[in-house]
């Protein structure tokens, strides 16, 4: 019992203290800031308490990874760390991976060698296979992996028309024997049904 | 607790296992006592499960760190409604918060359908009984929830930080409420073949189960891509990623059913074809848990590996011979009761539609597996990501946008090519003058200007559905405007409901079409530094780095750091984004530091800030900056999606209400007579 | 451990009860069938799609010769199944019985009711106080007890209309 009403206090506490700690903690970070360690603008800049808990420490953005091109080359790349991110995508959201700034490297050397990004791409599928590409170039068996869907919806669709097509014929052939159609029918029988549809909300 | 646990679920085995075995072997057909013992072994076997759960969530909420699911998800100082939503965290758990929910439905299903479906109701339990058999029985002998450690350890690992997120409270639950109740649709149809009774009883008997897993679907997948966008970090909301794609399958089916099954219910055609659609829905949902549990294709969602994959296998290919041997038995019982009176006409374009829906289920499932197939053929691996599924997809999805915008207008039965044309004016200038528009803006994105400007002749053709619509009972009923538009959705809910989730999927793609322009920038600043990002809106952003406070949580010590945000030069505001290192509850270290998201939304586009990491434990932070156009409108869709859905499933208002309260009262009347007897 | 070992037991026998009892309780009738929901009954079917014929050619989906061909065909469908339609079905119960009750009053020295000594027979099989006088019904018994109750009373006014 005792066990247990101490837990839940522990609990209650640790929740109501959960916001507001963060809210005073932001805010004492910004009065700390002003009192000139590190303020917008003015003074070096500081050193963080405990490093350990960031992640990996990082360098500083090369000009080159705004560069569009090499986005575009990396986002046909694959990471090889098991993420099934591309490159791009999994060096700037998984911050743990090491694969990807590695990868990253790899293409800006390639770059720097005054490659074009289909010469890159061709480099690293010689080098890593080519599960290194995002998709499959559209070649030999894999071409089948980009057509088949569409070939498969287009060919259903025509048959689907001509089936269609071929019954509705026959079902106008069997009308129009009969048409125009005659509503045979008693008075009472056609009240009835006028009776019944007025119960036909709509 | 684990013993009471453990002997719940060995009950709700044999008694699921009872239940199974008298249902198929049909007896209960001339014995009605034993029908009633198999109905009631649905009611007992939800009630062993729920014992078993709150076993589970005992052991959770009181620490017991000796259950090695407890230890491994949880710890002393995790949150507590984390602690609560670490029932389904796991795999083990999440078996059996499958299982129970299954339970719940199977017994909802019993209690909740109109008994002149009693001829169906034992072979409804049997179904039921069977796919929780199997659940129960993976918990029995390969994942049991309730194993005890050798030892206790001092505090549990604790749960991922990605899982530790309002989203992930409520995103599974909801997605795996859509998957499980396709069981009950699916039940209702082999119950309807067992039976030979496949007339639309069956049909009408699941009308509202096949909505309610359907809304859950969706509401599940939006809320998975609102989980991905906020908590994932990569700036966008979807990646084509198996786990995804494997509930995105079972939707796609489900939307083609919801379609076609009007045309059985008004035309008596199409029986085969949706008994189809319905097995194969249930099957795609088993193939989503074992794609999820089995590890067999890599993805970020996936559970830790374990042999559970193989039992899902096994269950998956013994389900689909099963299933389609049986449809093939009845196949012939299964003759269409007219034929198709117009190539024009709204049965056909929903053949269409059912085309495109199936087309692209394939499609997804197709580039889910070809990585194994090309494996297969060519002996080289291959990765099939977004690039893939984009170029096979965004074609086939524009065609049904498309037919979307054309359904609509045509008639059911029968429509001249004329009288067409006359319906199609209004919709085709609003999607013309968007195209117009769009190039006057200088938009060049072929796919981006293909989405929108079929958006505004899809929007063209609801707001002449309504317009029409009101005008005619304005006509022939007298009603003023707003009289007439409340009778118009009231009085045809599956079809005014339905134009209203058709108007959720618009924004969901013109949504989708505004990630194209999407904006984005990695910067190293210190403390003071600033970079400046334009928006596809003309709008331009500047960012300062104003510092990096850390400071301890709960259970997590945290680093955040903080930017100022000013939009056009004017000062918008402060936004944190985090590292978050959490620890167990003696400060150890449990998972590697997870990133927080900064977001700050409007109706325009989204600021999306995240914290990368620092250089060489200094505050010179490593930023990546987004500006994600028309994100909001996502979540909107979703809302409005799920609101068309709702009014569809609004009990009451048909047509023949008054018939079917009139029948209802004969019925007790004559109840009321039985009983006297 | 003890305590868990009886919920355990408990929960198992409730179970074993839950399912089995029905097999040693006396077989009891079923109570009849319900009727078929009027929306998948081929009348309804047939009655639906007439009114969405109509509404269609008021929205401008129908042309006028596309409507009258539908119109026709479909009208004749309707007459079929209403001339198919098996005349004690669904709803016409109600109706039968409540007709048999009024008869059964209306009938000249009919002991079916009470009756009231200076009002006469009342229609109220189960009235205790006459509903035209007020005065205190001798031998007022409680002859059949479910009709009213066990039926929506809401419907059984507006279906005397129709009678």
């Amino acid at each position: 019992m005792n066990d247990i009403l101490s837990r839940r206090g522990f609990l209650r506490s640790s929740a109501l203290s959960l916001i507001p700690l963060q809210a005073f903690d932001v805010v004492q970070s910004l009065a700390r800031g002003q009192q000139g360690d590190s303020l917008a603008g003015r003074g070096a800049t500081g050193t963080l308490r405990d490093p350990s808990v960031i992640g990996r420490p990082r360098r500083p953005t090369d000009p080159k990874e705004n560069d569009r091109e090499i986005q575009a080359i990396e986002q046909q790349l694959a990471c090889n760390c098991g993420c099934t991110l591309d490159v791009f995508t999994c060096r700037t959201t998984d911050f743990t991976c090491t694969y990807s700034p590695e990868l990253h490297r790899e293409v800006l050397a390639l770059r720097d060698d005054g490659k074009t990004a289909r010469e890159i791409l061709d480099t690293f599928v010689a080098k890593y296979g080519e599960k290194a590409l995002m998709a499959p170039k559209p070649q030999g068996f894999n071409l089948w992996g980009y057509l088949l869907p569409g070939v498969a919806v287009g060919g259903a669709a025509v048959i689907l028309a001509a089936v269609l097509r071929r019954r509705e014929a026959a079902t106008t052939n069997a009308t129009a024997e009969s048409s125009p159609p005659q509503v045979a029918a008693s008075p009472e029988e056609l009240e009835r049904l006028r009776h019944a549809l007025e119960e036909v909300k709509d | 607790m684990t013993l009471l646990g453990q002997f719940a679920l060995w009950a709700a085995f044999l008694l699921g296992l009872w239940c199974v075995t008298i249902a198929f072997s049909g007896r209960w057909r001339r014995r009605p006592e034993l029908s009633q013992s198999v109905i009631r072994s649905v009611y007992a076997v939800c009630g062993c499960l729920l014992v078993a759960s709150v076993a589970l969530w005992k052991g959770l909420i009181s620490h017991d760190f000796n259950i090695e699911y407890v230890a491994a998800y949880t710890s002393r100082n995790l949150p507590s409604y984390y602690i609560f939503t670490a029932f389904w965290a796991g795999q083990k758990g999440s078996l059996l918060f499958w299982a129970v929910v299954l339970s719940i439905f199977a017994a909802a299903a019993q209690l909740l359908t109109s008994r002149r479906y009693a001829y169906l109701m034992p072979y409804v339990a049997g179904v039921t009984s069977a796919v929780v058999v199997f659940f129960v029985g993976v918990m029995l002998f390969a994942a049991d929830p309730f194993e005890r450690l050798g030892f206790t350890p001092e505090d549990g690992r604790g749960l991922n930080p990605q899982l530790q997120n309002v989203g992930m409270v409520i995103h599974p639950p909801m997605l795996y409420l859509g998957y499980i109740s396709i069981t009950i649709p699916f039940a209702f149809a082999v119950a309807a073949l067992l039976s030979r009774r496949l007339d639309t009883g069956w049909i009408h008997a699941i009308r509202k189960w096949t909505l309610v897993s359907w809304l859950f679907l969706s509401i599940g997948i939006t809320l998975g891509m609102w989980w991905a966008y906020v908590e994932l970090g990569w700036g966008g909301y979807w990646a084509w990623d198996p786990v995804e794609n494997a509930s995105f399958l079972p939707w796609l089916t489900m939307t083609a059913f919801l379609h076609s099954v009007m045309i059985q219910e008004k035309r008596g055609m199409l029986k085969r074809w949706n008994l189809g659609l319905i097995i194969g829905t249930f099957l795609l949902s088993i193939f989503g848990t074992f794609i999820t549990r089995s590890g067999v294709i890599a993805s970020v969602h996936s559970f830790t590996q374990s042999n559970v994959g193989y039992f899902f296998l096994a269950f998956l290919v013994v389900g689909a011979i099963l299933s389609f041997t049986l449809l093939y038995t009845r196949w012939s019982l299964l003759e269409a009761e007219v034929q198709l009176e117009s190539m024009v006409s709204r049965e056909a374009a929903f053949l269409f539609n059912n085309l495109l829906f199936v087309g692209i289920a394939f499609s997804v499932l197709w580039g889910t597996l070809f990585p194994i197939l090309s494996e297969l053929v060519k002996g080289t691996k291959i990765t099939v990501g977004p690039p893939f599924f984009n170029r096979v997809n965004v074609p086939l999805g524009l065609l049904l946008l498309a037919l979307t915008g054309v359904g609509p207008l045509i008639a059911w039965r029968k429509a001249s090519t004329a009288n067409l044309k006359r319906q199609f004016i209004v919709p085709a200038a609003s999607g013309v003058l968007t195209l117009v528009a769009l190039l006057a803006l200088g938009i060049r994105d072929l796919y981006a200007i293909m989405a929108l400007a079929l958006a505004g002749f899809v929007a063209g053709t609801i707001m002449q559905e309504f317009y029409r619509g009101v005008r005619a009972r304005r006509r022939m009923h007298g009603e003023s405007t707003p009289v007439a538009l409340v009778h118009l959705i009231g009085r045809n809910r599956r079809r005014y409901g339905g134009y209203i989730v058709h108007a959720g999927i618009l924004i969901y793609f013109v949504a989708f079409a505004g990630m194209a322009f999407k904006r984005e920038r990695e910067a190293t600043l210190k403390p003071g530094q600033s970079v400046e990002l334009s928006s596809p809106f003309g709008h331009t952003y500047r960012f300062t780095h104003v510092g990096i406070s850390q400071y301890e949580a709960l259970n997590r010590i945290v680093s955040a750091a903080t930017v100022e945000v000013a939009k056009n030069g004017r000062r918008a505001g402060l936004m944190s984004s985090e590292k978050r290192q959490h620890v167990d509850s003696f400060k150890r270290p449990t998972f590697e530091p997870s990133t927080e998201v900064a977001i700050r939304s409007n109706l325009q586009e989204d600021v999306y800030i995240v914290f990368a990491g620092a250089v060489n434990g200094t505050e010179e932070a490593v930023y990546r900056f987004n500006v994600n156009p028309l994100v909001w409108w996502v979540w909107f869709g979703g809302l409005v999606l799920a609101l068309g859905g709702l009014i569809t499933m609004w009990p009451g208002g048909g047509p023949l209400a008054v018939s079917t309260r009139r029948v209802q009262a004969g019925y007790e009347a004559a109840l009321v007579g039985a009983a006297k007897e | 451990m003890t305590g868990e070992a009886i919920a355990a037991a408990l929960v198992g026998l409730a179970a074993l009860w839950l399912v089995l009892q029905p097999l040693f309780a006396a077989g009891r009738p079923l109570p009849p069938s319900e009727p078929l929901d009027p929306e998948e009954t081929p009348r309804g079917v047939a009655l639906t799609a007439l009114k969405e014929i109509d509404f269609d050619r008021e929205t401008g989906k129908l042309s006028e010769t596309d409507y009258q061909f539908l119109k026709a065909k479909y009208t004749a469908i309707a007459l079929e199944a209403l001339r198919h339609e098996p005349h004690d079905s669904g709803g016409d119960r109600l109706e039968v019985m409540i007709a048999a009750r009024v008869r059964a009053v209306r009938a000249p020295g009919s002991e079916a009711g009470p009756r009231c000594g200076t009002c006469g027979p009342r229609p109220e099989p189960d009235a205790v106080f006459c509903s035209s006088c007020g005065r205190k019904l001798a031998g007022a018994v409680v002859t059949e007890p479910g009709l009213i109750r066990g039926g929506t009373p809401d419907t059984i006014p507006s279906r005397s209309a129709v009678i």
